[in-house]
């Protein structure tokens, strides 16, 4: 028992949009998809226990295989329960990220508007790494490295099983590499976004901005 | 006469006759034989100058053979001699003669050498001497460990000040300049470690201090937070906590001691003056330990408490306000905020240093206020005890949009100030009080039991 007792404001928490794109391939069937739901399953309890982050992070959801499905639309854990995913067709993979961009943007203006604080919004892909032939991953790699650069979201790629790493090297930004999914701790991964971020919005065009190196944080999380 | 003659012939008669008869002995041709010695008696003879011309040559070419066998002999003997006598320094000099230009050029290269090397040690002293001669009152902090530990905050515990670090303080010391307005006040601190720097094993990047100014009823309070991205900001937090206070306690003395406060413009000259001096301190302190400066990355607030009123001055987020004599909670700072959450700027931030007038959000970097008048409690804290103490974050109905009202928030401060003043008037001891503060900051409610963020919460409450 504390020697002084108070009552907590209500307060909003500031909040942070972390949106999954996950490969539901035929190519991710047995152990790979199997390791991506035991990890979805991770990610849920962890951040469940974690009352902070729960209060913070609104989670959505986009399943591609030939089709891109929004499973989840943003939403905090309380909110709803991590699907199982099951294996079908092909990979759509650069169609999938595309539509989490525009889930991302659509969330961050919505913050905007209505004058909620924010973190900078998450993107995380996980797959096997084979996209369809029809998939542009170039186009998609300018897009994503462009939309990291103007910091409208971070872009994190989990290769599964044994992923083609390069690919995800070649769509990811060089601050932020691709990382295995086994050995991923979520709980530290998730904890990165409440550090705190020295990047300073200053009023000019052209100020330095100071930036923190992700890949000191990556260490924090055995790769 | 013929006498004479006749002698003569006699002579001549007879030395011809005694010469004749000793070559007739052996040659019966006496003018060839005498050719032909004649003729051996030279060549013998020519060949004799020959063969001493030839001897005196190789005579020549053996004594000077003996004569460099003798000197490399007494080179030889030199070398084994012992110096002392005297034969090695004659070797040497003759050597130095031998060579005494290139001895001469090589000295003076070495010369050259000494002395430059001389002036670059005298430079570098005199470098060293200005940094150390600057450093003189924080000598300690150059092992940053000790710094960091509030146990060990007696070395670096300014002169003549009476601190009480992380706990209460209050008008104990008599020898202080009396005020007659004075209050007794009870100030409460305490940084506590987040819950996510506990679990990945980062010290907490939060510090602050408390001290008193040598006149009754003032005192500085400063709250730092180290930027989670920035890998010493502990040690930034911790500099510029000690070190900003030093700075603020000199330019404040005549303040203090005639008890009236600057107007508004001279404390925003004072703050910021103070804060560029702590920061160019801050820049030594690194050059000292080998830290880049941006790794000292940290927030500060300042807030200066007087019988008479308040000065505040911030970089950063976190929070400040005070209780007035109404009875009304109103803001000290507005903090200042990027675009997303997290986003702030910090005294180590070049961009408001070399900008006059920046602007962040429309909130000048520093922002600094006076408050003229009576209030009966204060409080500053980092950004990880906001969202438990200020209403910071709320849904306006009317227009369905979310605003930052920035007042502390009377559900939380005001149980806390009436528990403070029951306890001095039950006289629980100032380090209970303590204790249970530090308590309450680490755990006090389930939101502060939960925060990811280190939480730096001070309180000052009259009693």
């Amino acid at each position: 028992m504390n020697a002084f007792s108070v009552q907590t404001p209500d307060n909003y928490q500031q909040k942070c949009c972390c949106i999954l794109v996950l490969d539901v391939s035929g190519s991710m069937d047995g152990q790979p998809i199997d390791e991506l739901n035991s990890g979805l399953q991770d990610f849920y309890n962890e951040i469940k226990q974690d009352t902070t982050t729960a209060d913070r992070l609104e989670v959505g959801i986009i399943e591609f295989s030939d089709q891109v499905v929004t499973l989840v639309d943003p939403t905090l854990v309380e909110n709803f329960d991590m699907p199982i995913l099951n294996c079908k067709g092909t990979t759509k993979m650069a169609d999938a990220v595309e539509e989490a961009i525009k889930v991302v943007r659509a969330k961050k203006d919505w913050y905007k508007q209505t004058g909620q604080p924010y973190y900078r919004p998450w993107i995380i892909l996980m797959t096997d790494g084979a996209p369809d032939a029809d998939q542009n991953m170039n186009a998609l790699a300018n897009e994503i490295q462009l939309g990291v650069a103007k910091k409208e979201f971070f872009f994190f790629a989990v290769g599964i099983g044994n992923a083609d790493m390069n690919m995800l090297q070649s769509i990811s930004d060089s601050g932020m590499p691709p990382a295995p999914m086994k050995g991923l701790k979520f709980s530290e991964f998730f904890q990165w976004l409440s550090a705190s971020m020295s990047t300073i919005t200053s009023s000019k065009e052209g100020d330095k901005v100071n930036m923190p190196n992700p890949s000191s944080w990556m260490n924090g999380f055995s790769i | 006469m013929n006498f004479f003659k006749f002698l003569l012939l006699i002579v001549t008669i007879n030395f011809c006759y005694a010469f004749n008869t000793d070559i007739s002995i052996k040659d019966k041709t006496p003018n060839k034989r005498i050719k032909k010695i004649e003729t051996n008696y030279l060549d013998s003879l020519k060949k004799a100058k020959e063969n001493i011309s030839d001897l005196n040559q190789k005579n020549q070419i053996l004594e000077k053979k003996v004569e460099s066998l003798a000197k490399d002999s007494s080179k030889k003997n030199d070398l084994k001699n012992d110096p002392k006598n005297g034969s090695f320094l004659s070797h040497i000099t003759s050597v130095i003669k031998d060579y005494y230009f290139i001895y001469l050029f090589l000295s003076f290269i070495l010369l050259a050498i000494i002395i430059i090397m001389y002036e670059k040690i005298k430079e570098n002293e005199k470098e060293t001497k200005i940094l150390i001669e600057k450093y003189k009152i924080l000598k300690n902090i150059r092992t940053p460990v000790n710094y960091n530990d509030n146990s060990n905050n007696n070395k670096i515990q300014p002169a003549k000040v009476n601190e009480i670090y992380s706990g209460p303080i209050t008008k104990q010391n008599n020898n202080y300049k009396k005020n007659d307005n004075s209050k007794d006040w009870m100030i409460l601190s305490a940084s506590s470690i987040g819950k996510s720097h506990i679990k990945n094993n980062i010290k907490c990047q939060d510090n602050h201090s408390v001290y008193n100014l040598k006149c009754e009823g003032w005192g500085i309070a400063i709250s730092c937070d180290g930027a989670g991205s920035a890998e010493n900001s502990d040690l930034g937090s911790a500099f510029i906590s000690k070190n900003l206070f030093e700075v603020l306690e000199n330019k404040l003395f005549s303040y203090s001691i005639s008890n009236a406060l600057p107007d508004e413009n001279t404390w925003n000259k004072i703050c910021i003056d103070s804060l560029k001096e702590s920061r160019a301190l801050l820049n030594d302190y690194a050059t000292i330990n080998k830290l880049p400066f941006s790794s000292l990355a940290c927030t500060v607030i300042v807030v200066v408490f007087s019988p008479i009123g308040l000065l505040s001055g911030h970089i950063g987020d976190g929070r400040a306000g005070f209780l007035n004599s109404n009875g009304d909670w109103n803001p000290l700072i507005v903090p200042h905020k990027g675009e997303e959450s997290n986003q702030t700027i910090f005294i180590t931030s070049d961009v408001w240093y070399n900008t006059e007038d920046f602007r962040m959000n429309d909130i000048p970097v520093p922002e600094t206020k006076v408050f003229n008048g009576n209030y009966s409690a204060f409080t500053l804290m980092s950004d990880g005890c906001e969202s438990h103490s200020f209403d910071c974050s709320k849904l306006d109905t009317n227009t369905n949009k979310w605003v930052d009202p920035n007042i502390p928030s009377i559900k939380f401060f005001e149980p806390l100030i009436k528990q403070i003043n029951l306890m001095v008037q039950n006289k629980v001891p100032n380090e209970q009080i303590n204790s249970n503060w530090i308590k309450f900051v680490e755990s006090g409610t389930e939101g502060l039991k939960n925060e990811s963020d280190d939480k730096t919460l001070i309180i000052g409450v009259v009693i």
